[in-house]
């Protein structure tokens, strides 16, 4: 059973058409990639799915509440990491329990040593980033969308956290991720590549196009 | 759903002590504005005049010391009419009394640059004058009752007034732009993805700063207390109450604008302008009987109106809540359709 | 080099103006408001009496009662909105409405409740109530008139029009709203997006950074004098002295405003703290000590030295001594010197601020 489900979804801003006729879907443990230049409506899609906007067209079905990473960490810059997990872990449901053993955890795995007691607008990016994912992930969400997870971030950086991601597909979590790096098409189980709103390529990455460079006719202006 | 607002009570709390100059700012502003600027507010509002005295006779005399002994008046003689002049053109003095030769008309000079000092002190003079030649007839005596005597000068009246004001700029902007803020880093976007409601994210915007405002009203009142001797007269449960309707109002319009605006500087414009607007009509700077009914008729849709004018009823007229519930009710539907607006328009951020 | 600089600044000055225009809102706000602002305030914001509210009470039901009643309503700053049949119910009149005096009629004289909660209200109200009451008992007693008559003469506004009163005070305040707080916050943003920094890689400097960003608002507010010259010549209110130097004094202290927001942009991280502290330390102390609403005579040596250095107070001072007095620059040397000077220690110590908050 899939547990994300697009039908012929269409989202209009003013004259733009910025998400056109799309359907998808999304099985568990399964990573969905989102490729497309800026403007193709990556953005726009994962907005709807977490259910932020409305669709103009179509329907949406979404099993659970999504875990969301958005592009700017969203973290509460003056929070330490532990009242930033506190705090979100509250308005994702979470028991003081539960959210006292999974800060503990996430501090943990983070290895952030003497920055845990530290505001979050004094950690490096690559903290922030990680942090930022733990929190999306904090509730075990069945879906997760992450919209440009790796942005900014050194390669170092970016291969741990598609390690974490990896992680959580292993364990049946659905996950969508958008993305500008077109070696990271290659990290997903299946991809969807968008163009001024709509899908012009889908299916698993070494079927759309054998190296990156096969990847950039996708991205043309339409 | 407690346990929520309590997190984002707390959350908001931390992110306002954590910033080191807001704080500083916060409490910089009831010390300035209430401890330091009524100091300025009109102490001496007798009418200086100088008397030209022509006639050199006990009339011209008796005139003189009746001018002096006026309450409304601080009377010196200038030794002639150029010199009085002088003055005048300076700014020292408000009005030029001419005391003629028999026959001759008295004159008054008044500065009407600033139009209101002159026109009282040539209605004073005037009177007194006519008085002065109906020798002293009591066929109508007059008795003056002053009521609700908030002290010898203008200060009370105005300190409720900067009270009012205070605690609409600092919880109006502090909110419009914590709101534009979390929109602008998408912080605003994460807490709508966790299933956070537009209501609930509204309401406890609307719960912190309205705190924060009658936390500042608090110290506000405690400094006019202490440097002014300024008690409210009326109940101070009332008091706190109207502010905090009043509160509510000011604090969902700044969120509105800032729900509604694309960047921060464009909310800051919006609320700029609309503050200077409101604030100007507010009757707080001129009173509700120098405006024309049409103007007059925009102060029920003046959230400022309804704050300043209850607080004046309730700090210096000792009035309760009773005995004005419409501005109460007034505040309160402001606030509710205002926090509905942002509501729907937060529902439909991008 | 002096080429050099010139065409950076002018690529920040073009820079800004396409960010001004692109915000239409703002843009709007900005061009329209002040005009906006100074035409509603010119009729809606009046220091002289519209009329008072005024309660009645003749509890001796005497006829001579009704007539001075009858005066009072006819007379057109008084409106009786109601009768009173029990002087018990005075606190009642005071409760409702915006009731400002009683004024009750006995056999041994007039009785005059005033609202003293303002003294400047309650005196002008007293003064005004006293003259009617006065004259009505000449009157009905057939008091002998005196035999001089008493001859008024206002000095520099002879036919007292309200707008003297006002538009001083609204210019001044105009000019703080769009100098000091628009740019200041405007410039503050800059600085926390990291505008300053990146624009600092290149070989700009503080000050032709600030001299960029500022130009555009510079010619704005130029535009916005002529403006406000306009709008004084349609509400009569003439310049009795130079024209020149009235759009000097103008100018300058439009300049004094923006850069004593420049001065609070600088020293300050975010436009949350600049809008706060330009409304808490310029646009109240301006409004209430400045002379706008009560002439700065009445207050005490200490504060009266503290109104007198505020730039609204110079602007005022010399708005009225050159439009309604016709004086020349050498009465208003004072104003125009704190002013200049002002400005001058003000963008000196913006430049102690830019140096300390954004080193290279």
């Amino acid at each position: 059973m899939n547990l994300v489900e697009v039908s012929h979804v269409s989202k209009r801003f003013g004259r733009i058409k910025a998400v056109d006729d799309l359907s998808l879907t999304l099985a568990p443990g399964e990573i969905l990639g989102l490729l497309g230049a800026n403007g193709a409506g990556k953005t726009t899609l994962i907005r709807m799915i977490c259910g932020l906007i409305r669709p103009d067209a179509g329907d949406i079905a979404v099993s659970g509440k999504p875990g969301y990473m958005c592009q700017s960490f969203s973290l509460i810059e003056e929070l330490t990491v532990p009242e930033n997990i506190s705090f979100y872990g509250a308005l994702y449901g979470l028991s003081r329990q539960e959210v006292d053993a999974r800060a503990e955890s996430i501090v943990r795995s983070l290895e952030l040593g003497d920055y845990c007691d530290r505001q979050v607008k004094f950690l490096p990016s690559g903290w922030r980033q990680a942090l930022s994912f733990s929190i999306a992930v904090i509730a075990d969400p069945a879906v997760l969308i992450l919209d440009e997870p790796t942005s900014g971030l050194d390669s170092l950086s970016r291969r741990r956290m598609w390690k974490m991601i990896h992680a959580k597909a292993a364990r049946g979590t659905g996950i969508i991720v958008s993305t500008h790096y077109l070696d990271e098409a290659y990290y997903c189980s299946r991809l969807s590549i968008l163009n001024a709103g709509r899908e012009v390529a889908a299916g698993a990455p070494d079927k759309v196009a054998a190296s990156e460079a096969d990847l950039l006719p996708y991205f043309e202006n339409r | 759903m407690m346990r929520i607002l309590g997190q984002i009570l707390k959350k908001e709390l931390l992110q306002l002590l954590r910033t080191p100059a807001l704080v500083g700012i916060l409490l910089a502003c009831p010390v300035i504005t209430i401890g330091l600027v009524p100091f300025g507010l009109g102490n001496d509002s007798r009418l200086k005049v100088e008397v030209v005295d022509a006639s050199f006779s006990d009339r011209g005399r008796a005139l003189v010391a009746r001018l002096d002994a006026s309450p409304h008046i601080r009377c010196d003689q200038a030794v002639s009419l150029a010199e009085a002049e002088r003055s005048i053109e300076q700014g020292r003095i408000d009005a030029i009394v001419v005391i003629p030769t028999t026959g001759e008309d008295y004159s008054i000079l008044a500065r009407a640059d600033h139009m209101i000092v002159g026109m009282d002190a040539a209605y004073y003079i005037g009177r007194q004058l006519q008085e002065a030649a109906e020798q002293g007839s009591a066929a109508l005596p007059l008795r003056i009752h002053s009521k609700y005597v908030s002290g010898s000068d203008n200060t009370h009246y105005y300190l409720v007034t900067m009270l009012v004001l205070l605690i609409a700029i600092l919880g109006c902007f502090l909110a419009a732009l914590s709101v534009i803020n979390e929109k602008e880093s998408k912080v605003l976007e994460h807490l709508r993805s966790t299933g956070m409601s537009p209501g609930l994210y509204v309401c406890s915007k609307l719960l912190f700063f309205t705190l924060v405002g009658l936390v500042e009203l608090g110290v506000g009142l405690l400094i006019a207390r202490t440097v002014f001797h300024l008690t409210p007269a009326g109940p101070l449960a009332d008091y706190f109450l109207l502010a905090a309707c009043f509160l509510l109002a000011i604090v969902s319009l700044g969120i509105l604008v800032a729900a509604c605006s694309r960047t921060m500087l464009q909310a800051i414009y919006i609320i700029v302008f609309l503050f200077f607007i409101l604030v100007l009509l507010s009757t707080m700077f001129a009173p509700l009987d120098n405006m024309s009914p049409g103007w007059a008729a925009t102060r029920y849709v003046n959230p400022f109106f309804w704050a300043v004018d209850g607080s004046w009823k309730i700090v210096l007229k000792g009035m309760r809540m009773g005995e004005i519930p419409l501005h109460y009710l007034v505040l309160l539907l402001t606030g509710g359709v205002l926090s509905g607006l942002s509501i729907l328009r937060i529902r439909r951020i991008n | 080099m002096r080429g050099e600089k010139y065409h950076r600044i002018r690529a920040v000055v073009r820079k800004e103006f396409r960010h001004i225009f692109r915000d239409r809102v703002s843009c709007m706000l900005l061009f329209l408001m002040p005009a906006f602002i100074m035409l509603i305030f010119g009729y809606a914001l009046a220091f002289d009496v519209y009329r008072y509210d005024i309660q009645v009470c003749n509890p001796g039901h005497s006829v001579q009662a009704e007539r001075l009643f009858a005066r009072l309503d006819a007379h057109p700053k008084f409106r009786v909105t109601g009768r009173l049949e029990r002087i018990d119910a005075i606190d009642g009149a005071f409760a409702r409405g915006n009731n400002r005096a009683v004024v009750v009629y006995r056999d041994d004289g007039i009785d005059l409740f005033v609202d003293a909660t303002s003294p400047t209200l309650s005196t002008n109200l007293t003064l005004m109530l006293s003259s009617v009451t006065g004259d009505f008992a000449a009157d009905e007693f057939h008091l002998a008139k005196p035999s001089q008559d008493i001859r008024i003469r206002y000095l520099y506004n002879p036919t007292l029009k309200k707008e003297y009163m006002p538009i001083p005070g609204l210019v001044m305040l105009v000019f703080i709203l769009v100098s000091s707080i628009v740019l200041g916050t405007s410039i503050n943003k800059e600085k926390a997006q990291g505008s300053f920094r990146l624009l600092r890689l290149t070989r700009m400097s503080n000050l032709e950074i600030i001299a960029g960003k500022s130009a555009p608002y510079f010619l704005i507010t130029l535009l916005h004098v002529a403006v406000v010259y306009l709008i004084c010549l349609y509400f009569g209110v003439r310049v009795e002295g130079s024209l020149a130097l009235f759009f000097a004094l103008c100018t300058l202290y439009s300049v004094c405003c923006m850069s004593l927001g420049i001065l609070i942009a600088s020293w300050f991280d975010r436009p949350l703290d600049v809008l706060i502290i330009c409304w808490i330390f310029l646009f109240i102390p301006n409004v209430f000590l400045s002379g706008f609403i009560f002439p700065i005579e009445t207050m005490d040596p200490f504060m009266h030295a503290v109104a007198r250095l505020l730039p609204g107070t110079a602007f005022i001072d010399a708005f009225r001594s050159i439009a309604f007095k016709g004086t020349g620059l050498g009465a208003n040397l004072p104003a125009f010197g704190l002013l200049a000077g002002e400005t001058v220690l003000a963008g000196f110590l913006s430049l102690i601020g830019f140096k300390r908050n954004i080193p290279r």
